[in-house]
């Protein structure tokens, strides 16, 4: 029995993972972080040790590095993705845009923070601010028009530069759906017939981003797609006709479960053929 | 413990809803509906669910729920993830949680700075000499 035990132990043991094969200082995973685009807010993953990458979705530089301003230095702005510390000896006259924002010494200018800002007693802070979440600490000083949001207001919203990019993927994929639903639809009218088969249109509004530009074209698509399938929509208008003068008269009760719009539909094409 | 009930001695209930001018000694909870001005040196406590619209001068003030209007307290102000405030802010210390929505022009400190400085010059002042004999002095000197 104990032999038994003991294997069955050695067995459970055998089933187990051999921990030897993991490394000292554990696996090595790549460490990323999510950080929002300063300019269109976009979401992006990056590493953590990245110090500045371009955004996906805008393709503009992000820096990604924190700073610590312990003196006073003549720049346009921060913008960073990163936190900003400004020292007690610190000055900025300037906008700064961060992720975290703490002033111990004076600051200046506009300040959007997408999370925290912290005034500390040395601190003082003049000019609008934007943060989803504030300090202000006895004996520190701020001054100027100030605006709390949650962060889900202020992070994602749909940005048109995120958009651009996969548009045309998006315009083909919905197209296809289009596609198949003309298809269903395809003996109720005929010139969306002849124009989506041509174009490879949607029919609903699937996304509302669509660009003027793109509209122009479809637009312009279309002109040149009722030139080219005028002959197309002809043919299949006389094989529709075929088809609903083959019904046979037996088959009423199937042709009045169908809206009448067929009906209605069939005569106009009979109309139009006959003008043709 | 804090008990409220010692804190906010004074209490308007959820069901309640005032409209006037409100003052307070010690402290008040708002629970329910308030309309009008608040003028008092103790501490104010705007609960979640309650709604203010109109000033309030007030020692500390915590605010929970919703408030419309031009805030000034001489201690902290603290809106908490559930606050709602939209108007003008003179406070002494500040303190806004994540969730929290807030939207006016905010001074804080200066005039507790502004009057520190001046008390400090007003204490000053008589100690050193007076400020306009080190006027002939250094034109003497020129």
């Amino acid at each position: 029995m104990r032999s038994q035990e003991a294997r069955s132990r050695g067995g459970a043991r055998a089933k187990l993972p051999n921990p030897g094969w993991i490394p000292v200082g554990g696996l090595r995973t790549a460490k990323t972080k999510i950080v929002n685009c300063t300019h269109c807010g976009g979401a992006n993953e990056v590493a953590a040790r990245a110090m500045s990458v371009f955004c996906a979705h805008c393709r503009k530089r992000l820096i990604l590095e924190n700073y610590v301003i312990k003196s006073y230095q003549a720049v346009k702005g921060y913008a960073t993705c990163g936190d900003v510390s400004v020292e007690k000896r610190g000055r900025v006259a300037a906008p700064i845009q961060s992720n975290s924002l703490t002033v111990k010494g004076t600051v200046n200018g506009k300040v959007e923070a997408r999370g925290k800002v912290e005034v500390t007693s040395t601190g003082s802070l003049e000019g609008s601010l934007k943060a989803t979440s504030l300090i202000v600490v006895q004996g520190a000083k701020f001054d100027g028009y100030c605006e709390i949001r949650p962060t889900s207001s202020t992070v994602e919203e749909p940005k048109p530069a995120q958009l651009t990019a996969p548009a045309s993927s998006s315009v083909r994929s919905t197209s296809s759906n289009g596609v198949k639903k003309i298809s269903t639809t395809s003996a109720i009218n005929k010139t969306t017939i002849a124009t989506a088969d041509a174009l490879e249109l949607e029919s609903p509004k699937k996304k509302p981003t669509a660009k003027k530009s793109t509209k122009k074209k479809v637009a312009a698509k279309k002109v040149a797609a009722k030139k080219t399938t005028t002959k197309k929509s002809d043919a299949e208008n006389e094989t529709v006709k075929k088809v609903t003068t083959r019904k046979p008269a037996g088959s009423e009760s199937t042709a009045a479960d169908k809206p009448k719009t067929i009906k209605a539909i069939s005569t106009r094409r009979k109309s139009t053929v006959a003008s043709k | 413990m804090a008990d409220p009930n010692n804190d906010y001695p004074t209490v308007i209930g959820p069901d309640a809803s005032f409209k006037g001018e409100l003052k307070f000694q010690k402290g008040m909870r708002l629970l329910g509906k308030f309309e009008g001005e608040i003028d008092s040196k103790g501490d104010l406590l705007i609960a979640e669910g309650a709604s203010l619209s109109g000033d309030v001068k007030a020692g500390t003030v915590k605010i929970d729920g919703v408030m419309t209007g031009n805030l000034e307290a001489t201690g902290k102000v603290k809106l908490s993830a559930s606050a709602h405030l939209e108007g003008d802010m003179r406070t002494a210390r500040l303190e806004v949680a994540d969730g929290a929505m807030f939207s006016g022009h905010v001074v804080v400190g200066a005039k507790d700075g502004a009057s520190k400085t001046n008390g400090q010059s007003a204490s000053s002042a008589p100690k050193g000499k007076p400020t306009p004999t080190p006027e002939p002095a250094v034109a003497g000197k020129r």
